[in-house]
């Protein structure tokens, strides 16, 4: 499986000041991807997206290059995030988002489109139950099959952490959908 | 990295329907560009302002037990102003949503004015109900920090409700009428026409209008989303009903 998104340049800083316009140039993608890596939903990805850039600009003068830029970002994804997930209305918005149209000449028939929906619905929620940052790094690594070493990169720990954590996620990701699973079982009870 | 080490055979088969990451479309590239091209020429302090006006409204609204919400801010706009906004400088290609804010639970009747007592740290010229007056169990203090919930919104007329979560019946309800939108809008008309009117009609309207959308009801369609934006005007989700319509 290739990947969809994970063409990010990996530049470091700049000895000037990071403008954020050039950040986006070249991250914009990466930011996209990791914040639907995180959960973000359809109808706030656009929102979360700026509010990214506002922190990066915010906190442009204060990066110092220590890190890879897209380290930097991925961090300020996960905190802006962090500050959304949980809140009491993302599930009130979550009904409303908007769903995308039937398929008129999808090859698969509707018992199995139907199939796939409550398969990707399900799915959604036993990564909803999972930890931001294993999430993403079980996205990366499970879905999205991103090599270790550029997991690694992206999230600036090293790679036999990258090993460990992703490890982890993996069990984290097993009990949710057992969790899941039996909620469902038991008539969507939570 | 291995698909398959540590998984077992029921997240194997959950995976099976995993969709990667998609990229921006070109509408959706233009409008990032463009408001990130506006945030890079906002001087930093502004940028500093609307997060810190948002982080204190989204903390006002969490931590403030009992707060007041203003459901009229959005439900009419008539009696009810918008919220502050942060400074123009940062113009966002769509406004960020302030804290939204809940209204009565699904039982409470909506026509039934309540008063709000001031805030407990309240501006000067906040009204404040008559010491004697008897506080009902629906009235609830107006935080003070949240501009959304601040000045004229407890204007004579405005109604005012408790924070309450949705009850999360409807909200499973709607959820599952939402899940069925795409494959059988009948039987998610079928869903949300069955439930209370209450707090989320909001957002149960929206889903019976995109049912009968998708029901090609053209009428139905067009009566009840004329209806939606006469009574929520101001909704998040008008323009959307506008283009349907």
């Amino acid at each position: 499986m290739k990947p969809a998104v994970t063409a990010m340049p990996m530049v470091s800083a700049p000895d000037a000041p990071l403008d954020v316009a050039a950040v986006h140039a070249a991250h914009g993608d990466f930011v996209w991807a990791t914040l639907q890596r995180m959960g973000a939903r359809e109808a706030d990805l656009e929102d979360r997206f700026q509010e990214v850039f506002l922190v990066a600009h915010r906190q442009a003068a204060g990066f110092e290059g220590r890190s890879r830029v897209t380290t930097w970002l991925y961090a300020i994804c996960l905190k802006v995030m962090a500050s959304h997930r949980r809140h009491p209305w993302v599930r009130r918005e979550r009904v409303t988002e908007e769903v995308p149209e039937a398929r008129a000449e999808s090859a698969e028939g509707p018992d199995a489109r139907l199939e796939r929906r409550q398969a990707q619905a399900r799915l959604r929620e036993v990564l909803d139950a999972m930890e931001l940052d294993r999430r993403a790094l079980f996205v990366m690594a499970v879905i999205e099959e991103i090599p270790a070493d550029e997991i690694a990169a992206i999230t600036g720990v090293p790679l036999g952490t990258v090993y460990s954590r992703v490890h982890a996620a993996k069990k984290d990701f097993d009990a949710a959908a057992k969790r899941v699973a039996r909620r469902h079982d038991n008539g969507g009870e939570r | 990295m291995s698909l398959d080490d540590d998984l077992s055979p029921e997240s194997m088969e959950l995976l099976r329907h995993a969709e990667r990451p998609r990229a921006r479309t070109e509408a959706e590239r233009r409008r990032t560009a463009a408001s990130v091209a506006r945030i890079a020429s906002a001087p930093v302090a502004a940028g500093a302002a609307w997060l810190s006006w948002k982080g204190a409204a989204l903390a006002a609204a969490l931590l403030t037990a009992g707060a007041v919400t203003v459901t009229a801010a959005r439900r009419d706009p008539a009696s009810a102003p918008r919220p502050a906004r942060a400074p123009d400088v940062v113009a966002l290609a769509r406004p960020p949503h302030p804290p939204p804010v809940y209204g009565p639970v699904a039982d409470t009747p909506r026509a039934v004015p309540m008063v709000a007592p001031a805030p407990r740290a309240a501006a000067p010229d906040a009204r404040r109900p008559s010491p004697r007056r008897p506080v009902a169990s629906r009235e609830v203090v107006a935080p003070a920090a949240p501009p959304v919930a601040a000045g004229p919104a407890q204007s004579v007329g405005a109604v005012v409700a408790p924070v309450a979560r949705p009850r999360e019946d409807v909200l499973r309800a709607l959820e599952r009428a939402r899940a069925l939108l795409a494959d059988d809008p009948a039987e998610s008309l079928r869903v949300v026409d069955a439930l209370p009117r209450g707090d989320l009609d909001e957002e149960r309207e929206l889903i019976a209008v995109d049912a009968l959308r998708r029901l090609s009801r053209d009428a139905a369609m067009r009566a009840r989303g004329t209806a939606f934006l006469e009574r929520f005007p101001r909704s998040l989700y008008a323009e959307r009903v506008r283009r349907w319509l």
